[in-house]
């Protein structure tokens, strides 16, 4: 009996676990494809823009020297498979182009794949730029691969409602949409594992950061002082915040961190607990990316805390949306079919049954509005442009838009909708538009209006599925959940072997395909940013590049070589830039020093000046040591020399400049 | 008159397109398939050559595009393999066609450019007719679309409904110019080939006979056929004959029905040549596919014609039967199949009406009546291609076992059709309701679909000159034209891998037989063979040895050549390795010394004995040492060939 109510006990917890952290709302998981697809589109961007330097055969690693000496075991990139430029610029389109599938969900679980796919190969092309946030990327767009992120807010579901209810009259545009699928959640691990990752990233990055620059408070002022990283604004700040003002930051990181933590898994008041939660992941974040380069870390774990939203805030927001705004009745032109198209997309953007239909009849125009407020008599019937922004109004989130857009914004919809109308035949037959059914008798108009019509009731749509496709369906949902369970089992083994302060009899050696599974996507698991100190020296790559007419010239700047790093305020590098720099340095990238060489040595073949040529080079590493607490000025300035180059055979001819003597070559860190 | 000669031209029936893409489909999937044997050796790191390298010795030239470069191991190159078959299996079944035909289209090209010592005249011609077939409705027949389409269109619901057969014709096809650059393209391979056979052994009719002597690319029925000099000179007149007649049958407008059937008959004829006698990849198994694209509308119609009428009465109230019932009727394109519903009041005399509540009833043309597996052995001998398979069912134990697997679907098919949501137990009949309107097309479609078509011509007439663009030094046909000058022509055509020339056997074959055999001696003095596991074939004697596919063939006569001794280090390291038997990751002994024989004997003339000196010089080593050997010199040493290495074989 008691191994009975023990097992009962387990259930329920397992239960109510599910149901805390298992579930998906096919609204939430709409938005956040929607923000997860736009900033992959604009991460792409920011890759793209580099593409000469770090992703094609012009730059500083080749394809068939990275595929010759790849950085790891499980190295694939599809990337890989384009040389020139022109065929990186087509590749960079092509994953672009996914993205963006993605974001407005046109067949939203393809492009989810195909964006998984493009965002690996993207990490893979040039693992030496990779840091947390590029992990982060693979993590969130890897686990909502295997969500319905198309089932809301998305060309899918439009056209798949579009399909399964086709309006022909416009007393049928009048109840809401009432699919199932419009708001049945989806069980499953995938969802638990969007969580327990956010959970996973807060909670590595609490612990590991046990260090004595984050007990005492120092870790801001250290940060804001790494040049190659900072933006102008943390220029800004560490030359006029004090150092308790730092020191208090600091702190405030470790709370806000710690405090994210709680109300992310806070399992009583959600209602609040989740949104107190994404505030602060927005404040926290959307500080460290607006005075920080750290790629796409901020911003990914921001997009991320739109999976924090749960079926009980859609409901608040609908009950919200439909206490403050009152219903608005549309009028269609009841002979119309491009009125009655007008009214079923509008019907589709309604979610909340804000907008109730009814037939226009004598008139030219396509639609009028009234909005019925309680005293529904002397609501005057809107035409042109307030017929719009009232309709606007009326949509989810349309308050905004009319609130930010100026009444003007509208002027030219309502011309367009005149011209529609005056010319509706025409438009129907062009489009082939059919003629709406008849409306009932009862249906009121503009000119009569007693109160809101009566709904039709419609027959609810009947079970699309087979019995046999149903169940073929839950298998495959158990077989997905089979190799979900597999995926979660291998992260978190990953977890154990790759985080410090998991305890080292813990770790354990992974298995090929495991490490295969999680290698090729790169889903690793070590978090601990700034941790346990932040790095308290600062460095940056520069070029002494001699050229073949007595210049001195950095190839990556264009200008002067500067090799004197304590003046610097801020190096304005980007961060594809700066990690490039800063992982070139270590002596386990010394291979790629060799197509780093022959892309400086082949400069002026890409600035097309022959008297950019360069005959000799060194490449130093500048380094010092950020100031102490209380301190503005970096200390230890050392320069070390990555590699010292000169043209093999060169010899000055006349009164040509001579090479400097080479450098001695060392290490600047393993 | 002139619209039809625009449907002579400019129209491909869709049932021939539907047919041609099954041919295609399953082209590359046996040119894949044929691939897939040397994966390790073509198409990983472990191979000939390494994806770094082959990049490496393309940064200067470029023009080559594959995304098999991106993968390494062989386990990478598994997968790549595994996804390529998918796409090419969708494609032969006619699944989302226009996209998978994209798709294969693309991964045969990028195929082709993962190793570009390999690109053979097969893989040129699939790329060619594969270039104009996308823009072609491909899967507007014999395909799942058109199947799911069909079903979609119409639903029937009663035996009236199953028995009128005027469904919109989808064989009607709008003209386009990628119909006809197909057209012209199968029917100029075989001409521009025969123009340029025009060396002494095509006009003496010994061509052939040359050819098959050619070991590295003779198939095992070749090589037994080479020495029939009898059947092979009036063969080689045939075969010549043949290629020069394609192109003149399939544009003549008049007596269209048997000038096609003879172009079929004689691209036939060179596909099956090409395929049974020689291995030379895609190039055989394309011209056949090419042949169905040329069947015309009247062979189809000809073929479709009533032959053998039968009556089928079928459970008007199960779902599975009238799913069935449609299915039959979309594939009975003879028309042979009248359905009659089980609950007619007046059943055909000599069926009993207990009997149809238990199984389907088929009265044959002779009216008897057949039941269960008899039923269905006669549904199959009224269908196309299924007479066979109804001849087995009727045999007495196969029919037993089909009864007994039919009884237990029949018995238990109100609950299938349920389950398949399909209906049982008095299926509602059609309503007006649910009769999909028959909108007439929008002129805004119409506006995009002849947009569409305008690009879809221009991108083809710009693939064909592309095509013929590089053949045109080599092509008597198009050399007029100057194509060869337009330098975007030229590179489009590299990119598309569409670089071998067309001519076949041109001039004429060569009279030296020409094979790569590699010599590698183990630690312990052991000589083999690391292509073949085998003893060397240093004489040349064993043609079995020297059969190593088109893949092989194609690399060993490109990699001999100085302009490509930037590939040969790699080749070097892939033979230390142990070569072939060490793909399969077997151990194998370590290999101290080796030499890669590029060996030349002279084919004797026909009836005449061996003779002559095998040439040879080793292809590793960079000196292009050339030593000759008389044949059956008594001194030579004989390789040693230990036991346990016969396992490697």
């Amino acid at each position: 009996m008691a191994a009975l109510a023990i097992a009962a006990r387990a259930r329920k917890v397992a239960r109510s676990l599910r149901d805390l952290y298992g579930v998906a709302d096919p609204r939430t998981l709409g938005l956040a494809r929607i923000v997860a697809g736009l900033l992959l589109a604009a991460n792409c961007i920011r890759h793209w823009s580099v593409a000469r330097l770090y992703y094609s055969n012009e730059g500083v690693l080749t394809n068939h020297f990275h595929l010759f000496r790849p950085s790891g075991d499980f190295n694939f990139s599809l990337f890989h498979a384009f040389s020139s430029l022109p065929e990186v610029h087509i590749a960079f389109a092509l994953a672009l182009a996914c993205h963006l599938l993605f974001a407005i969900g046109y067949r939203a679980r393809l492009f989810a794949v195909l964006s998984s796919v493009w965002v690996a190969s993207l990490d893979n092309r040039l693992v030496m730029v990779e840091n947390g946030g590029y992990v982060v990327v693979n993590l969130l767009i890897f686990w909502l691969c295997f969500l319905p992120t198309g089932q809301r807010f998305s060309v899918d579901s439009l056209m798949r409602s579009w399909r399964e209810r086709r309006e022909t009259s416009i007393a049928e545009l009048d109840p809401p949409l009432s699919f199932p699928w419009l708001t049945e959640p989806r069980v499953s691990l995938a969802a638990f594992a969007l969580i327990a990752n956010l959970v996973v990233i807060y909670t590595l990055n609490i612990v590991n950061k046990y260090g004595d620059t984050w007990r005492i408070g120092a870790t801001a002022h250290y940060v804001l002082h790494l040049d190659r990283m900072v933006t102008g604004l943390a220029v800004f700040l560490r030359e006029t915040l004090p150092y308790p003002a730092t020191q208090l930051a600091t702190w405030l990181v470790l709370v806000t961190e710690a405090l994210i933590l709680v109300t992310i898994v806070w399992p009583r008041r959600r209602l609040f607990a989740r949104p107190v939660a994404m505030a602060l992941m927005l404040l926290l974040h959307g500080g460290f990316g607006v005075m920080m380069r750290l790629g796409p870390f901020s911003w990914f774990l921001i997009g991320w805390s739109t999976l924090l939203i749960t079926r009980e805030h859609w409901e608040a927001l609908a009950r919200r949306h439909r206490a403050r705004t009152p219903v608005t009745l549309v009028f269609l032109l009841e002979t119309s079919g491009l009125a009655l198209a007008i009214g079923r997309v509008l019907r589709r953007l309604d979610t909340t049954g804000s907008l109730r239909f009814a037939p226009l009849i004598g008139t030219d125009d396509l639609l009028a509005a009234r909005v019925m407020s309680d005293d529904a008599q002397a609501a005057e019937p809107l035409v042109g442009r307030t017929a719009i922004r009232a309709i606007v109004r009326a949509l989810p989130g349309g308050a905004i838009f009319t609130r930010a857009l100026p009444a003007l914004m509208f002027i030219p919809i309502a011309a367009l909708l005149r011209v529609l109308g005056r010319h509706r035949a025409a438009c129907e037959r062009f489009f082939g538009l059919a003629i709406p059914k008849a409306t009932l008798p009862t249906l009121p108009t503009l000119a009569t209006l007693p109160t809101l019509p009566t709904l039709v009731t419609l027959p609810s749509p009947a079970p699309s599925r087979s019995r046999v496709t149903e169940t073929a369906m839950t298998w495959l949902g158990r077989g997905r959940e089979v190799v979900l369970g597999g995926l979660l089992l291998s992260s978190l083994s990953q977890l154990i072997n790759e985080n410090k302060s998991i305890p080292k009899v813990l770790h354990h050696k992974q298995p090929k395909f495991v490490r295969a599974i999680l290698g090729y996507p790169r889903l690793f698991q070590g978090w601990g940013m700034f941790s346990p100190n932040p790095v308290r020296q600062d460095g940056i790559v520069a070029i002494d590049g001699f050229t073949i007419d007595g210049r001195r010239v950095d190839p990556f700047t264009g200008a002067a070589p500067d090799l004197n790093l304590a003046d610097a305020r801020g190096l304005g590098l980007g961060q594809i830039e700066q990690d490039y720099f800063n992982r070139i340095r270590l002596d386990r990238n010394r291979a790629y020093h060799k197509p780093l060489t022959e892309y400086l040595a082949h400069w002026h073949l890409r600035t097309g000046n022959p008297a950019d040529q360069l005959v000799a080079f060194d490449v130093y590493w500048l380094e010092d040591d950020c100031p102490p607490p209380g301190s503005l000025t970096p200390a230890n300035h050392k320069t070390v020399c990555l590699i010292s180059w000169r043209k093999p055979g060169y010899r000055p001819k006349g009164d040509e400049p001579r090479p400097p003597a080479k450098c001695k070559e060392t290490s600047a860190g393993k | 008159m002139l619209t039809k000669l625009r449907d002579h031209f400019l129209r491909i029936d869709a049932r021939s397109l539907g047919l041609y893409r099954i041919g295609l489909g399953a082209t590359l999937l046996v040119d894949l398939f044929a691939r897939w044997r040397w994966l390790v050796a073509f198409y990983s790191n472990d191979g000939v050559l390494p994806n770094h390298h082959h990049l490496f010795q393309l940064r200067e030239v470029g023009e080559i595009w594959s995304i098999y470069h991106a993968f390494s191991s062989a386990d990478e190159a598994t997968t790549a393999f595994i996804l390529t078959g998918l796409a090419y299996a969708c494609f032969f079944i006619g699944w989302h066609t226009r996209v998978f035909a994209v798709v294969s289209a693309v991964l045969f090209v990028a195929l082709e450019g993962r190793n570009s010592l390999t690109g053979d005249i097969g893989s040129s011609i699939t790329i060619a007719l594969l270039a104009p077939s996308i823009f072609l409705p491909l899967g507007a027949r014999f395909s799942i679309d058109s199947l799911a389409a069909s079903l979609g269109a119409r639903d029937e619901r009663t035996a009236e409904d199953l028995n009128d057969r005027t469904l919109p014709a989808l064989v009607s096809l709008r003209p386009s110019l990628a119909a006809l650059t197909l057209v012209i393209t199968i029917g100029l391979v075989p001409l521009s080939a025969a123009l340029l056979q025009n060396g002494a052994t095509w006009q003496s009719g010994d061509a052939l006979y040359y050819a098959l002597h050619t070991d590295r690319w003779t198939s095992a029925i070749g090589v037994w056929l080479r020495e029939r000099n009898s059947v092979l000179r009036p063969w080689t007149t045939i075969f010549r004959v043949a290629e020069l007649a394609v192109l003149p049958l399939v544009l003549m407008p008049v007596v269209r029905l048997y000038a096609r059937a003879i172009a079929i008959a004689c691209l036939a004829f060179i596909g099956l040549t090409l395929t049974l006698l020689f291995d030379l990849g895609a190039l055989g198994p394309c011209l056949l596919a090419g042949s169905a694209a040329l069947i015309p509308s009247e062979a189809w119609d000809r073929a479709c014609r009533r032959t053998r009428p039968i009556r089928l009465l079928y459970d008007d109230d199960c779902g599975m039967c009238l799913w069935l019932a449609r299915l039959l009727k979309r594939l009975d394109c003879r028309h042979n199949v009248t359905f009659v519903p089980s609950s007619l009041e007046e059943l055909p005399a000599g069926v009993d009406r207990a009997a149809t509540e238990i199984t389907m009833i088929v009265l044959d043309p002779a009216g008897r009546a057949h039941t269960d597996a008899g039923a269905l052995a006669q549904v199959f001998r009224s269908l196309p291609l299924t007479t066979p398979l109804g001849i087995v069912i009727a045999l007495p134990l196969v029919r037993s076992v089909v009864r007994a697997a039919y009884y237990r679907v029949a018995s238990n098919r109100m609950r299938i059709s349920e389950a398949c949501g399909l209906g049982s137990c008095g299926l509602a009949a059609r309503s007006v309701a649910d009769v999909p309107d028959r909108a007439p097309t929008p002129p805004a479609t119409r506006l995009a679909r002849s947009i569409v078509l305008a690009l879809e011509s221009g991108i083809v007439f710009f693939l064909f000159l592309v095509l013929l663009a590089p053949s045109e030094s080599m092509n008597p046909v198009t050399a007029p034209l100057h194509l060869r000058d337009k330098a975007v022509l030229a590179s489009a055509a590299r990119w598309a891998r569409f670089t071998a020339p067309w001519g076949l056997f041109a001039p004429e074959p060569p009279r030296v037989n020409e094979a790569l055999v590699v010599e590698a001696e183990t630690r312990d003095g052991t000589i083999y063979d690391v292509l073949s596991g085998k003893a060397p074939d240093l004489d040349l004697r064993d043609p079995a040895q020297h059969r190593l596919g088109t893949l092989w063939s194609t690399y060993a006569a490109s990699v001999r050549n100085d302009e490509h001794s930037a590939y040969r280090p790699e080749l070097r390291r892939y033979l230390m390795r142990g070569g072939v038997p060490s793909d399969s990751g077997k151990p194998v002994p370590n290999i101290s010394r080796i030499k890669a024989w590029w060996l030349g004997a002279p084919i004797p003339a026909p009836g005449q004995a061996r003779t002559g000196e095998v040439t040879r010089s080793d292809i590793l080593d960079g000196s292009a040492l050339r030593t000759t050997t008389p044949l059956d010199d008594p001194s030579r040493v004989r390789p040693r060939l230990k036991p346990d290495l016969r396992q490697l074989r």
